[in-house]
């Protein structure tokens, strides 16, 4: 499997965290404002020096995203944040229930095609989970919104 | 004190107080286990609903939430890797290795018996020894805060598998993210990057659940095999293995329940610093320090029983003092206002009923936890277990984002998390762990706090206010905890290199 100087990743990593925090500071600050993080800074900046000069010296390499399914990792960021952009959109519970129910089939089918189960995924299984997603989905709207009065987002819908 | 003490005590041995601290247990279990919802909120929550009952009834009530919701943190911590509250994320350094060896029922049944004692010990401490503690709080200034939190930053050195710059590097970009919004010193905002979201800064169980629970969701989904399995063919755990092994070795439990009231009291620092430390100084206490953070039941065992011990210790400056030592802690200092108590030393001559009412009620609540939490404990187990995967994912997803969106009730909160959360995902494969990045962002603020106000106090005082960091016998006695926790890595090795020597020899 094909390795990276993770030493250099992260060195480089924290040369632009630095810049991108230095840059954000601001001349106004006071000194009991501005102290800490520019301590931080400092230390940050080292240390990411020092990796860099052991990447050309000494590296430590590793293989990268090598556990399970890149696509499958992708795929299931970019769910989280559909959820999330639906959430606002949709409102709380419909982008919940569908959102729910797409990473059940995605990760139900992952795990079929994982194990090699050759039932798959019955309609009785479908229903099943879109039941168990209505209990779930409707029981944490309720509790949050009537007990724990937390006003749950508001879309297009609930 | 002994009469008050005996009309505390059959005061809550009523069945309406054990009721009470019945429904507060379960109650703080569910808090507790929702990553996101705090024991502040659902305090906060309770409090109307205790207008009507007498001040002890209330305060039991109270109490047995506080209690079980900071046990409660413990199973997301073990079985999903989420710590349900701040205090318990040293519980999932090695609760959830335990999990991922099978070991999941007997991570959650040790942290259980760990919460117990430690709940029992800290009670007993506060009954023989208010006064004192209370000394203890009240000589806590912001040098020895600063202490108390680079402390807790040196175990970056005992959290970093592999490289240590690389866990200074997660530490310090964990502070970075810490000094993002308002700053408490200055007043300023700082590093919104020009948008006004940020100015409420990152809240700390916002990050925690993007930091530890976004990183294994994604680890579920693409390898779509369970990271928790316990095989049941030999029956469950057994409760005599497990008081062995977590009262098996009574000098950690012990140990870790003092720090836990020591930190308790000192208000402001908090149960995840209480777990922190405790699980630091066990560590570095262990023969076998290499397991920890591993699956070794000690982390666990040191974990729960601090921050569960910090439940009573936080309730000492609040009767004492009136101050009080955590969020929790204050919303129950309310409730006491409410019923027309008023905290202070004179709170125990007055009502000396109420006092220790209250306080035993904590132990009584603690070992309530032993009932629900062996039955519940197991229950729940078998049933995250038992899930399957295509279920587990999507629900871990939606407790994290309900969890992080009930914060604040903003979706900004949702989107820091999960943008939190793949990075901790990214950086983990650069050799960067999650843990650092959490320590620096809880504690970072508690350095900045306690060094800048040392600053402002030295600046009056010294020609070099940098010399107000080195006021004091409890400051020198937190730098040599610090020297010994940077030393002893190095001690350690060494030594195990001689012993190997010796072996070959």
């Amino acid at each position: 499997m094909k390795t990276y100087n993770t030493d250099l990743i992260v060195g480089i990593g924290g040369l632009v965290v630095t810049g991108v925090f230095g840059y954000a500071r601001e001349p106004n600050w006071t000194p009991l404002s501005s102290h800490w993080p520019n301590a931080i800074l400092v230390f940050l900046l080292l240390s990411s020096l020092f990796l860099l000069v052991r990447a050309f010296i000494k590296p430590e390499r590793s293989a990268l995203f090598d556990e399970g399914s890149r696509l499958r990792m992708v795929g299931i960021v970019a769910l989280l944040f559909l959820w999330a952009f639906g959430v606002q959109t949709l409102g709380f519970v419909v982008a919940s229930v569908v959102a729910f129910y797409v990473i059940w089939l995605y990760v139900g089918r992952a795990v079929i095609q994982v194990e090699g189960d050759q039932q798959g995924l019955t309609v009785f299984s479908h229903l099943r989970s879109l039941a168990v997603i209505g209990i779930m989905v409707g029981g944490f709207y309720y509790i949050f919104t009537k007990f724990l009065f937390v006003p749950l987002p508001k879309g297009w819908f609930i | 004190m002994f009469e008050s003490l005996v009309g505390g005590l059959v005061a809550i041995l009523t069945l309406e107080a054990l009721l009470l601290v019945l429904v507060g247990t379960a109650v703080g279990l569910f808090v507790g286990s929702v990553p996101g919802l705090t024991a502040t909120m659902a305090l906060a929550l309770l409090v109307p609903f205790t207008f009507t009952m007498d001040p002890l009834s209330a305060m039991v009530l109270l109490g047995a939430v506080y209690v079980s919701s900071m046990y409660g943190g413990a199973f997301t911590a073990i079985l999903i890797n989420t710590p349900g509250t701040p205090g318990a994320i040293a519980t999932a350094l090695d609760g959830f290795p335990m999990a991922q060896k099978g070991k999941a029922e007997l991570a959650i049944l040790a942290a259980t018996v760990a919460s117990v004692v430690g709940g029992v010990i800290s009670v007993i401490f506060v009954l023989l020894l208010a006064a004192p503690l209370t000394s203890i709080a009240i000589s806590f200034g912001p040098a020895q805060y600063f202490w108390v939190a680079v402390l807790g930053l040196s175990l970056i050195a005992a959290l970093s598998t592999g490289s240590l710059v690389k866990g200074l590097v997660g530490g310090a970009i964990g502070m970075l993210i810490g000094t993002i919004g308002v700053s408490t010193l200055g007043g300023e905002s700082r590093f919104l990057f020009g948008t006004s979201t940020l100015q409420g800064g990152v809240q700390l169980l916002v990050a925690l659940i993007g930091l530890f629970a976004i990183p294994e969701l994604i680890r579920l989904a693409a390898t779509a095999r369970k990271a928790v399995t316990v095989d049941y063919s030999q029956g469950g755990e057994k409760l005599s293995h497990v008081f062995k092994v977590t009262v098996g070795k009574p000098l950690n439990v012990i140990r870790s329940s003092v720090i836990g009231l020591i930190i308790g009291i000192i208000p402001g620092a908090g149960n995840n610093v209480a777990g922190l430390v405790a699980y630091n100084e066990a560590k570095r206490a262990s023969k076998d320090s290499d397991s920890f953070g591993k699956g070794n039941v000690d982390g666990v065992v040191a974990s729960e029983s601090s921050n569960n011990a910090a439940v009573a210790g936080s309730v000492v400056p609040l009767l004492t003092l009136g101050v009080p030592g955590s969020p929790p802690a204050a919303v129950m200092l309310g409730a006491l206002m409410l019923h027309g108590i008023r905290p202070g030393t004179a709170l125990f001559a007055e009502s000396g009923t109420l006092a220790y009412g209250f306080i035993l009620s904590l132990g009584v609540s603690a070992i309530a936890l032993l009932v629900v939490g062996v039955l519940g404990g197991r229950l729940i187990c078998r049933a995250v277990c038992a899930v399957p995967l295509s279920y587990l994912v999507p629900t871990i997803a939606f407790m994290t984002i309900i969890g992080a969106y009930s914060m604040r009730n903003s979706m900004v909160d949702v989107f820091i998390m999960l943008g939190i959360g793949v990075f901790a995902y990214v950086v983990r494969y650069f050799g960067i762990q999650a843990a650092p990045i959490a320590l620096g962002l809880i504690l970072g603020p508690i350095a900045e706090d306690g060094f800048g106000m040392a600053m402002l106090m030295g600046g009056a005082r010294y020609d070099y206010p940098v010399f107000a960091l080195f006021d004091g016998f409890l400051s020198w006695v937190l730098i040599a905890m610090v020297l010994l926790t940077l030393i002893w890595p190095v001690v350690q090795s060494r030594r195990g290199r001689k012993r190997t020597l010796t072996q070959t020899e």
